[in-house]
Formats: structure tokens, sequence, C-alpha cells
């Protein structure tokens, strides 16, 4: 008499099993197993099902979406994403692939990764035209983005090659980290049953899909294991052999074409070309020296230079590694803004200044570090005119109780301006000053004052 | 398909420095406005994800 196995939407509803507290992170990356819960629901059960599936209480889920949901709206793409991506409890069916059919694959590598950029873009958008968050360059939050998506990666790379496996067809990365364990535990009770190493529960069944991690006693896998296509015989095989999705093949490209032979086989067969580093290095190089020997600045030489190294990466990825030159783009980078803020070595000082003389026309600045320039002791000549600078640093200026200020502070790259009390920031600050002190009479002390800062903080008070 | 296999990583991290100085030159020059960074930064990237997925499909 054969085994009695659950029908597999049954091993899908029973998600996360294993009685252990926490956020289970195999099944966090396996996320097509996750389903949409049935039983504990508010709108499509999506929540109740990732929560299921983390091991995470619910309501910290809908807690989270509700706040992605108001703070920038990204929250509401997100939960329609993972409504027509996530099949529900006792299906194996997505809302999109019952929509678009089976040529919409929820198992592609790619498709969380967009989703989720595609929610980052939405909620930029969003904020930025609503202004609900004050910031209209959203780098950072792409770059923590892509720097999370490629270690992802990395860590399934090397999970892959700890397994011992790699290859095109074969033993991809991505069925072995994000898929594996739903296509292992499927192969098990189609060849060996639950009493073999069956599935875990909680498993996906998928249709036409081999593992490379089989369970004990299952049949060892054969040189066919290698394709695209499998059959596995069992009951899931009612949909019949599909393309699978693989690292080296993450558009489907080739999923139709033959095995290709092995990746190293490959690699031996066409090495590396070790003179794509040293031609793009002297490419840059020479830009930079062209660039600045024809009269540009240095900033714009070393933004040549860059450019020319970053070309010469694209074009040079195609028929070498070019990867470690990365580090020589990032010191670029570096030359630039310090070229750009300073044109030559700079001069780091705390200064604390406190005149007394009579001044007709004085300029006072520094480098990098904090001035403080106390006016209150000092002597004006009729139409005097100070001017206060730094680079990079803090200013501060004390004038005296009653004399008229006429003038303009500010930040011309970036900082925070503070005059007489009113604040201001960001890129490019200024604020005009017209102030006749505390008598708010014009007197015959007037001082014209010009304090800047190209990074850094201006704070202008009255003594 | 190419028996070579491109270096993907270089490729993005190449278009990603390329589009960053490309974008900082404009910017210094006057043929892009500070106010349009933030939207070159994210073509700059959106960019680099499409040739890094191009690349991707020739290995």
């Amino acid at each position: 008499m054969p085994p009695v196995t659950d029908p597999p939407h049954y091993r899908c509803m029973e998600q996360n099993p294993s009685g252990q507290r926490g956020v289970d992170t195999d099944r966090m990356r396996d996320v097509q197993s996750w389903r949409r819960s049935r039983s504990d629901r508010m709108i499509a059960g999506v929540c109740g099902g990732i929560g299921r599936a983390l091991n995470i209480d619910p309501v910290l889920i809908r807690v989270v979406v509700a706040v992605l949901a108001v703070a920038g709206g990204a929250g509401i793409p997100l939960y329609i994403a993972a409504w027509l991506l996530m099949p529900e409890e006792g299906s194996d069916t997505a809302p999109a692939e019952e929509l678009l059919g089976r040529r919409a694959r929820r198992d592609h590598p790619w498709l969380w990764p967009v989703v989720v950029a595609c929610c980052i873009f939405f909620a930029i958008g969003v904020s930025s035209s609503l202004k609900i968050w004050p910031f209209s360059f959203p780098g950072p939050l792409i770059v923590v983005f892509l720097v999370w998506f490629l270690l992802f990666r990395r860590k399934q790379r090397r999970r892959a090659r700890r397994h011992g496996h790699g290859g095109r067809h074969g033993a991809g990365e991505w069925r072995d980290g994000w898929h594996g364990q739903a296509y292992g535990n499927q192969a098990g009770p189609a060849q060996g049953g639950p009493a073999q190493g069956g599935p875990a529960p909680g498993s996906q069944p998928r249709s036409g899909v081999q593992d490379t991690v089989r369970p004990s006693g299952a049949t060892a896998p054969d040189s066919s294991s290698t394709s695209s296509f499998q059959t596995t015989g069992g009951p899931e095989d009612t949909a019949g052999p599909g393309p699978v999705w693989t690292e080296d093949d993450p558009l489907g490209l080739y999923v139709d074409e033959p095995p290709a032979p092995g990746p190293s086989a490959a690699r031996a067969a066409v090495p590396r070309r070790r003179w794509v580093k040293p031609v793009v290095l002297l490419a840059a190089a020479a830009a930079v020296l062209i660039a600045s020997s024809s009269g540009s600045g240095l900033p714009a030489a070393f933004a040549i230079g860059l450019c020319t190294l970053g070309i010469g990466m694209v074009l040079g990825g195609f028929v070498g590694r070019t990867r470690g030159l990365l580090p020589v783009g990032v010191l670029m980078v570096g030359a630039i803004a310090a070229t750009s803020v300073f044109h030559t070595l700079p001069e780091f000082a705390d200064k604390n200044l406190t005149p007394t003389d009579v001044i007709t026309d004085a300029d006072y600045g520094i480098d990098v570090g904090s001035l403080k320039l106390d006016l209150t002791k000092a002597k004006f000549a009729p139409k005097a005119v100070v001017h206060v600078h730094a680079k990079l640093g803090e200013i501060q200026v004390v004038l005296p109780p009653n004399v008229d200020v006429t003038g303009t502070v500010s930040a011309s790259r970036a900082g925070s301006l503070e005059v007489f009390g009113q604040k201001t920031d960001g890129h490019k600050a200024s604020v005009p000053i017209y102030d006749l002190g505390a008598d708010q009479k014009p007197s015959s002390d007037t001082i014209k004052l010009y304090v800047d800062v190209q990074f850094g903080d201006i704070k202008v008070v009255r003594g | 398909m190419s028996a070579r296999q491109p270096d993907v990583t270089g490729i993005i991290a190449g278009t990603v420095l390329a589009g960053g100085a490309t974008v900082w030159l404009l910017n210094e020059y006057g043929a892009i406005d500070t106010d349009q960074l933030g939207l070159a930064a994210a073509l700059v990237l959106v960019i680099s994800g499409i040739v890094g997925l191009g690349a991707s499909g020739r290995r």
C-alpha cells in the first residue's frame, strides 16, 4: 500500500512548523512558500500569511505595513504586490498567475527585488510630491537597497559554493538559496515518500522542478539533473515540466536551449584577459592628465578621469574582470570632493578671535575647524566691512548690541544658519541680514557683514 | 551566446561611476540644475540596473 501523503496544499498551509521562536530566516528567503492566510486576515490575508511564514506576530507585520503606507505610501503597492504574487492557503496559484496564465512566473529570482525597488521609488515619488519627507535626493535609500541586494546575492553564492553546487542549468545558487528548500522538499514524496526523508512540513510543491538537495534514500541525480526540464513522476507533476530560473539565466532566456557544458570547462577554455585593468587605469590617468593640462580645474579633471574609468569598466567587463577597479573609482570620487572644496592643503584650526582695534575692512577665515569672532570690543570705521569664511566647520559671530548690520550669511554648499534666532538650513542656504540692533534705530555705527561656510554651521548673535 | 562571462559587478559599478561623474560635470557646468540632481541620480541607477540585467542575460 503506498504511503499516505498529504496533498501539496495541506503542506503549504502548515507554515513554519518548527516551533522555534524568533524569525525563521530560512523561511524568510523562501518567499515562494509563503501563502496568504485564510483564517487570519483583515483584507486579503497577506500580513497573516507573512507573519505565519516568518514566525512573527501578524499584528507586527500589519503595523509595519501601516507605517509604510502612511510614511511615503510604500505599504500600499507592497501589499497589492504581495496579494497578487502570494497564493492563498490551499492553492498553488497566485492571483497574478490566474490573471496572466502560466507565463507569469512568481518564482523568478528578480521578481521580489524588482517589486521592492518599485515600492521604494513609489514612496520616494509620493513623499517628494507631498513634501512628507524633506528630501529630494533619493540616493541613500537606493544605495541601501542595492547594498542589501548585493550582499544577499553574495551570501547565496557562498552558500552554493559551500554545498559544492554551481553551474548554469544545474545546481543554481538561486535554487539552493532562495528556492532550494521548496524544490528539494517536493522531490521527496514522489520518490522516497515521507518515511525516507520526505518533505519538511511547510514546503511548497512545484511541478517539474528538480532540486539538487535530495532526501536520504532518494535516487541520486544523474546527468539529467543539469537540465532545465525534469519530471518527478509524483502527484505534483500534473502541470508537466516547466522551465527553471537559474542564477546564470535570471531572465529565463535560455531555458529552451540544451544544457551548456559546465562553467569550469567554459572558463578554462576562455581565460580572462588580464590586460583589461591596466589599460582602463592608463586611460583614466591619461584623461586626468589631459584634462588638467588643458586648463580644466582639478575637480573637473578628476571627474573626466572617473567618467573614463567607468566607461572602461563597463566595456572591459565584457572581456575581463574590472570590479577590482572599484576602489580606484572611490578614490577618484574622494579626490573630486576634496579638490572641489580645498584648492590647497587645508589648515586645521580652532580660532577664538576678539579684535579690539578699528575695523575698516577685515577678513577672518579658516579652512577646517571652528571660528568664534567676538566683535563686541571692536571699533568700526564708517562703512566698515567684515568678511568671515570657512570651508568646513563652524562659525560664530558675536556683534555689539547696537551696531547696525547689513550683509549676507550663507552656506555656499550645504549647512545650517542661525541669524539672530532665525534658523535655516540646506543646500546653498543664504540669509540676508538687516538689523538695527537692540535700540531698533539707525545709528552711526554701521557694518557690512559677509559670513560664508562651504560645509558647516553659522551662528550670528548679539553680545 | 558568448562563452566569456561578463563581469556584471564591474559593469554595474562602472556604469554608476561614469553616470555619477557625468552628472557632476553637467551640474558643474550648468547643464543640470541642482534641483534636478535627485532625478538624474535615480536615472543613473535605473540605467545601471538595466545594463546589469542585460549583462546578466549574456552569462
